[in-house]
């Protein structure tokens, strides 16, 4: 029972911020343009998603994440996976690499509208950009650092090159490659978005922008919480499959 | 017919300091030597180089006339259990059969015997984390039995048992060994099971072989051999030999 009130407590905080918050709005009658009340926020959001005016929006949004994260992932997964292994190519790339993280890769979105149009291709490529390299980071680190013990293990049974990658490596370095998956979908979103604002017709970041030009500060509102709902999915979506990728180990963990 | 051969070997992680220096050895074909040394004197590394895990420095190691490699015939039972955490126990125990092919139907069953021999039928789909620490470390020679390898190298795989569990498993390697007439060199530093084992001890010394001590008769293991006259006489044997050489 108490357990029970604990768990809900944050859940009760958000109603009553929420309450607070319309009533704070009516009582000192704030503009709908600076601050809609939720309940403005929530029909804007649920005639929005039953006229089906947000759904295509949503439906380009969802598919830049998707490739984007697609793409970058596995780009990502291979560079991380080649420089781990050839430490020719680690040393020819790293000063690349560490040069490229200082580069803000979101400021790099109106140049890829110039090379790639306004269209879903520029969105995809900044997402995927944004994708890269917490994927390539984490896959470098478990290729490069994996348990030496068991290196030994497998150099002791003959086991070629591509068998220690496959068997030892990637399963050992499964935990760490799901970090980077959790930082990288969450970057997705913010990736597609910008992507957007800089110059879109279709997709949610678009629709922030036209919602500004209409002064239309409710779906604004609306619009950042479908945002905010699909970061939340795609992040838990990613710890459930690496619950069950890792079930294994987290229930002997929970034992000990 | 002659199995293992050092040849003058000298191994160190480093250019300061050599850690196994000029080491000779010879290892019959069903030979079951045991090596036993202070711990720091370089036992884990002497197996490592007759698994082909460490290249010498100086001299050759030859398994059946040809330089050692890894990967050959060998079964190695490492001093820590190395088990995969995301493997069963069953899988565990096959893979070195798995590296190379899916297994089969027989050498599931035989993984399952040895498992039933050691004690573990119950934990076949146990995974690692769940064992304890001596259960592990059966695991991990049963790993190294699954192949039925010619050569058997052991880092101490019976420290983490107690007493008992420990005889029955010296009983059932040795008769396994003998059975399948595989060749063992065996790390320990116990000296009652050094000499229980062994037709041949090594004594290890600062990475040298100080002393060989044959055993006159070699493959009793009976529990009454285990407390014979002979067996203390040699157990008394291979102390002073241990510590003569301080
Ligand atoms: N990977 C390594 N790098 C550098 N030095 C090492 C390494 N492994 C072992 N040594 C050194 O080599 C020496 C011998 O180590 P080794 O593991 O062979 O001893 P051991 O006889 O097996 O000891 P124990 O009975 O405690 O297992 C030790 O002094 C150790 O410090
Ligand atoms: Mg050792």
């Amino acid at each position: 029972m108490n357990k029970l009130v604990i768990r809900l407590l944050p859940l009760l905080m958000l109603v009553g911020l929420l309450v607070l918050w319309e009533w704070l709005v009516n009582a000192r009658e704030l503009s709908e343009l600076i601050l809609p009340a939720p309940s403005s926020i929530w029909s804007s959001l649920w005639q929005g998603l039953r006229s089906g005016y947000l759904l295509p929006h949503l439906g380009v949004t969802l598919s830049e994440i998707g490739l984007g994260f697609a793409l970058g992932g596995l780009c990502g997964f291979a560079a991380g996976v080649v420089m781990g292994e050839s430490a020719l190519v680690r040393q020819l790339l790293s000063p690349y690499v560490i040069a490229s993280q200082a580069i803000p890769k979101l400021a790099l979105a109106p140049l890829f509208a110039i090379w790639f149009g306004f269209g879903m291709t520029s969105k995809v490529v900044i997402t995927a950009l944004i994708c890269f390299f917490p994927i390539m980071e984490s896959t470098l680190t478990f290729v490069t650092y994996a348990d030496k013990a068991k290196l030994e293990l497998f150099r002791s049974l003959g086991a070629r090159r591509w068998t220690i990658l496959l068997r030892c490596k990637l399963p050992g370095g499964l935990p760490e490659l799901m970090s980077g998956v959790r930082v990288a979908v969450v970057l997705a979103v913010v990736g597609a978005v910008v992507g957007e604002f800089i110059g879109a017709s279709q997709g949610l970041g678009a629709l922030i922008i036209a919602s500004q030009g209409m002064m239309d500060t409710a779906l604004m509102f609306a619009v950042l919480v479908l945002l905010t709902l699909i970061g939340l999915t795609l992040y838990y979506a990613v710890i459930l499959a690496e619950r069950y990728l890792l079930r294994h180990r987290y229930k002997l963990k929970k034992r000990s | 017919m002659r199995f293992l051969t050092f040849k003058d070997v000298s191994f160190g992680y480093d250019k300061e300091r050599s850690i196994v220096s000029g080491v000779t050895l010879d290892l019959e074909q069903g030979e079951f030597c045991t090596l036993l040394g202070r711990s720091g004197c370089g036992k884990s590394t002497l197996l490592k180089l007759a698994a082909g895990l460490l290249a010498p420095v100086q001299g050759e190691v030859l398994l059946s006339g040809t330089p050692v490699r890894a990967g050959a015939d060998i079964g190695m039972v490492f001093q820590s259990p190395v088990l995969l955490e995301w493997l069963n126990v069953l899988d565990n125990v096959l893979l070195p059969v798995s590296v190379r092919h899916k297994p089969n139907a027989t050498q599931h069953a035989y993984a399952r015997e040895l498992l039933a021999q050691v004690g573990l039928e119950a934990y076949a789909d146990s995974y690692p984390q769940q064992l304890s620490g001596g259960q592990q470390s059966r695991v991990s020679l049963v790993r190294a039995l699954i192949r039925s390898p010619r050569l058997l190298l052991l880092d101490e795989p019976f420290a983490a048992l107690d007493a008992l569990t420990r005889e029955d498993l010296q009983v059932q390697l040795a008769e396994l060994v003998a059975q399948r007439g595989m060749t063992a060199l065996f790390v320990t530093h116990d000296i009652s099971e050094a000499v229980f084992l062994a037709d041949r001890i090594l004594i290890l010394q600062d990475g040298a072989v100080a002393q060989e001590l044959k055993r006159s008769d070699a493959g009793d293991r009976s529990t009454r051999a285990r407390y014979g006259e002979q067996q203390l006489e040699m157990m008394a044997r291979a102390r002073a030999a241990l510590e003569g050489e301080r």
